[in-house]
């Protein structure tokens, strides 16, 4: 049933996502080929009736358009990602949603699922839409580069350790903000409202967390941690991520998890 | 397992300060075409939600064939909310694709043929239909499932009286007799001839719960009159 929900999430986001991704690579492209180099040569060519100046507009308009595309991406994967939750499990379209014979828990997997790959591909589209835009050279060369200097401070497991703590991280930051929805589906008033409040209420008590984590991780004489020491061996470095950042971040993703699945099992009332 | 495809005990549900269900106490047996009236706001979406699980009980159970509202109850129940569930962005064939890939008793042919007797083609987008329009699709999809217990909430409230009788039609039409339907509305006098059973639900508490042979016989009036003398302002 999962892979049905995956099928059918996947179908009504596509058909936001695909088509915008489609418009910034073009353009991108279009803003490659028509770049200010391109008007410089217009300029030494001196053409008669002004063509440089209405060009040099029209590249400043398209510059304008592709930096508010790529703004509009990433604020569409946002809002996609809370509507689709808030709409589609505790608004109208709830009513036949909540009612597949479904395990309520498959509903916040796929939202989640999905939401996740949506954030990692607007991240790729637009990163490489800069590329294309800019790029001298294939960019390669470069990022070999970087994940072999990385590979040599943190080893080869850090490889793996540090994409896998980031993925972690972003599927936690989803699921505060479904937990925040849920809980603010629990106000009998002003539910949206409510649910910014929580999300609010959540960011601080996690960056109180945070701190605290890295009060212990500094402070602490107990685990007598010296930081020169660690900075050589990339096996400590990669134990600290497990425990400080892989631990904690997998802990308040459970509890989030835990709490969004509890009030749709038990607290749920679409009114 | 009890004959009764529906059970409620002590089921109450409160917002605030308003009690919307009163400690109902009910069965519904299998086989049968209840109509649960009450006027506006007497509680019957509020019940339906509630057998649905959409509404958590303050207080009290509901039993759907023995299965407290879940994944087995929701398997053998066909929901029609009141309000419209479908995404406008989707085609007929998106939907219909929906409901046959998560209910094993979708029968796509019936859902196919009762759109091609209203002459719904499976490309039209649901934006570009009217409001009665997407009720007659939702009815029909919920009626497409060969389930054992169909809540129906107020399926001829919004449409003319013309579509009231396609819907009534659509109804009986695909009615197994070993299933039973509870279908809520106010709208007694167009829905009369097909009851078999009706509730009466007033501030949230059953007032009465009789066959309609038996309402002829005891009062002899109809339904109709029966409601309104019952439910006079």
């Amino acid at each position: 049933m999962l892979t049905r929900l995956l099928k059918h999430e996947f179908r009504a986001t596509a058909r936001i996502f695909l088509p915008f991704y489609l418009v910034l690579i073009l353009f991108a492209l279009i803003n490659r080929f028509l770049s200010f180099e391109m008007l410089s040569r217009l300029e030494s060519m001196a053409p008669p009736f002004g063509i440089a100046g209405a060009v040099g507009s029209l590249v400043l308009l398209l510059r304008l358009i592709y930096f508010i595309l790529v703004a509009g991406v990433l604020v569409a994967t946002l809002l996609v990602m809370i509507q689709r939750f808030n709409k589609n499990l505790f608004g109208d379209e709830g009513y036949l949603m909540l009612t597949l014979p479904v395990p309520l828990w498959q509903h916040i997997v796929s939202k989640l699922i999905t939401a996740t790959v949506w954030v990692i591909a607007s991240g790729l589209v637009t990163t490489g839409s800069i590329l294309l835009l800019s790029a001298k050279a294939a960019p390669w060369p470069r990022v070999w580069e970087t994940l072999f200097a990385f590979r040599d401070i943190f080893g080869s497991a850090g490889l793996f350790l540090f994409p896998g703590a980031a993925l972690l991280t972003l599927v936690s930051s989803i699921l505060m903000i479904y937990a925040a929805i849920a809980l603010g589906h629990l106000s009998p008033r002003y539910r949206l409202l409510a649910s910014l409040a929580w999300y609010a209420v959540l960011s601080f008590a996690l960056k109180a967390l945070l701190l605290g984590i890295s009060m212990a991780l500094f402070l602490s004489q107990t685990w007598s941690i010296d930081f020169a020491d660690i900075a050589a061996d990339p096996t400590r470095i990669n134990l600290i991520i497990a425990w400080f950042w892989l631990l904690p971040t997998a802990i308040l993703s459970g509890c989030f998890f835990f709490i969004t699945n509890h009030i749709l099992n038990r607290r749920l009332n679409l009114e | 397992m009890s004959s009764a495809i529906l059970e409620c005990s002590n089921l109450t549900k409160t917002f605030g300060a308003v009690t919307a269900v009163d400690g109902v106490t009910l069965d519904i047996p299998c086989g049968s075409i209840v109509g649960l009236l009450g006027p506006n706001a007497s509680g019957k979406s509020t019940f339906l939600k509630l057998c649905n699980k959409l509404l958590s009980p303050t207080s009290g159970e509901v039993r759907i064939a023995g299965y407290k509202p879940g994944m087995e109850s929701k398997r053998l129940v066909s929901y029609l909310p009141e309000r419209s569930y479908l995404n406008d962005w989707m085609k007929v064939c998106d939907i219909i694709d929906l409901f046959a890939d998560f209910y094993p008793d979708f029968n796509k042919d019936k859902a196919g043929n009762m759109l091609q007797k209203l002459n719904i083609k499976r490309s039209d987008r649901l934006k570009t239909m009217s409001r009665g329009t997407k009720e007659k699709v939702q009815l029909i999809l919920v009626m497409s499932r060969e389930a054992q217990l169909y809540l129906l909430d107020e399926p001829i409230g919004g449409v003319d009286p013309a579509a009231r009788d396609f819907i009534l039609d659509v109804i009986l039409a695909n009615y197994d007799p070993a299933a039973t339907i509870v279908l809520s509305t106010h709208l007694i006098a167009d829905i009369e001839r097909i009851l078999e059973q009706v509730i009466f639900i007033k501030e949230g508490r059953i007032i009465l719960n009789k066959t309609v042979d038996k309402i002829r016989e005891e009062s002899g009036k109809s339904v109709d009159a029966l409601f309104r003398e019952v439910f006079r302002c």
